[in-house]
């Protein structure tokens, strides 16, 4: 293997690893706005339940 | 390495488009062995960075959490699936990488009618050391579906005795002329580098510098215009983003206006620059207008002290 075919390998496996790490980014952020929505949610439902049980 | 070597190599760092990169492979018949170990080594560090980024979790995702009564081992635990799988990417990368630089170069093809009984040869037992060796036979042939070339051969030095296949077998003279060359070009480029580190160092903190002996392997001599840390932030900035997301698009912009200002030329070249480095930016004297950074020590340093190593290597190769 020659230094240019080297040079144009390394490129591709690295191309390759960017772009599957910003696939896993944009995945796990969602998996944490996930988990803030779920929160938000439960504390909207708390809120509810106390403002019914007030009544 | 000379310099117009070093420019090309820090250049693909920064290739975006297929005409860019077509670009770079055409000019990267330039590059050398050492060029591959440090590019490889490059690239894993930004893909190393990616990575450390991306597994943590924004500080103000943290606190919005908290505020709501949640907490970070809930975080820890709802994404260690996706953190293993970013590791597993960046291992993947690095053993690809790996590889690639281990792969052997070509070697030239052995001349046939040079393989005798009695005719000596060199043969790579181990890793980096040549042995010599004596052909005691003619070329026979394996039993195999796809049959091997082999031949019997003796140390010259020694009483190891063993069958090798013919591909296996180094021309001694051509061997030593290569190898002579490869130390006669790596001294050229390290007296280069050395001259080029002892000018960064007398750099100091002034703006403008001239430096008559750092010429690019083209003769184009080069002379330093600034210190600075603008190349490097500018960059750093645009890393943070990922491919194709507008701000990154925004962040290549500032860097080409920077460019543009500092050159006149928005296809000069740039390289990716470790964090804790300082840069210089260079120019080309009367000749084609290039903007590129020299590390004042890690890169110069590194490579340097490679050279050296190498020269050691090729010269107990040769003995």
């Amino acid at each position: 293997m020659t230094n240019e075919e080297k040079a144009k390998k390394i490129e591709e496996i690295y191309n390759e690893a960017i772009k599957k790490l910003a696939e896993l980014e944009k995945e796990r952020k969602t998996i944490v706005s996930s988990y803030i929505k779920e929160l938000e949610a439960q504390k909207i439902d708390a809120i509810r339940a106390s403002i019914l049980s007030d009544k | 390495m000379d310099n117009e070597k070093d420019l090309l190599r820090k250049d693909l760092e920064n290739q975006n488009t297929p005409e860019e990169i077509k670009k770079f492979v055409e000019d990267a018949e330039l590059l050398g062995h050492e060029d591959i170990a440090l590019l490889g080594k490059q690239k894993l560090e930004v893909i190393e960075a990616k990575a450390g980024e991306i597994s943590k979790t924004s500080e103000s995702q943290v606190s919005q959490v908290n505020e709501l009564g949640g907490s970070s081992a809930e975080i820890d635990k709802r994404t260690e699936e996706v953190d293993q799988k970013i590791e597993e990417v960046q291992k993947s990368a690095e053993n690809q990488i790996v590889e690639i630089q281990n792969k052997n170069q070509e070697k030239k093809e052995i001349n046939r009618e040079s393989i005798k009984i009695g005719s000596v040869f060199k043969v790579e037992f181990s890793r980096g050391k040549l042995t010599e060796v004596k052909v005691l036979t003619e070329i026979r042939k394996t039993n195999d579906v796809n049959p091997r070339e082999y031949v019997r051969v003796k140390a010259v030095n020694g009483t190891l005795e063993t069958d090798i296949e013919i591909e296996k077998l180094i021309d001694a003279d051509l061997e030593k002329q290569i190898l002579k060359q490869k130390i006669s070009d790596i001294q050229r480029s390290l007296d280069n580098n050395l001259k080029i580190k002892e000018s960064l160092a007398s750099l100091g903190n002034k703006k403008v510098a001239s430096a008559e002996h750092l010429v690019s392997s083209l003769g184009v001599p080069l002379m330093f215009l600034e210190e600075t840390n603008k190349l490097r932030d500018l960059i750093r900035k645009r890393n943070l983003y990922p491919r194709g997301s507008i701000e990154r698009d925004n962040a290549q912009k500032d860097l080409i206006q920077f460019q543009k200002e500092n050159t006149g030329d928005s296809t000069t070249f740039l390289f990716y620059p470790s964090p804790e480095d300082s840069y210089v930016l260079v120019k080309g004297i009367n000749g084609p207008k290039l903007m590129a950074s020299y590390s004042l020590d890690d890169a110069i340093g590194e490579i340097i002290i490679n050279q050296k190593k190498d020269i050691l290597d090729l010269e107990e190769k040769i003995q």
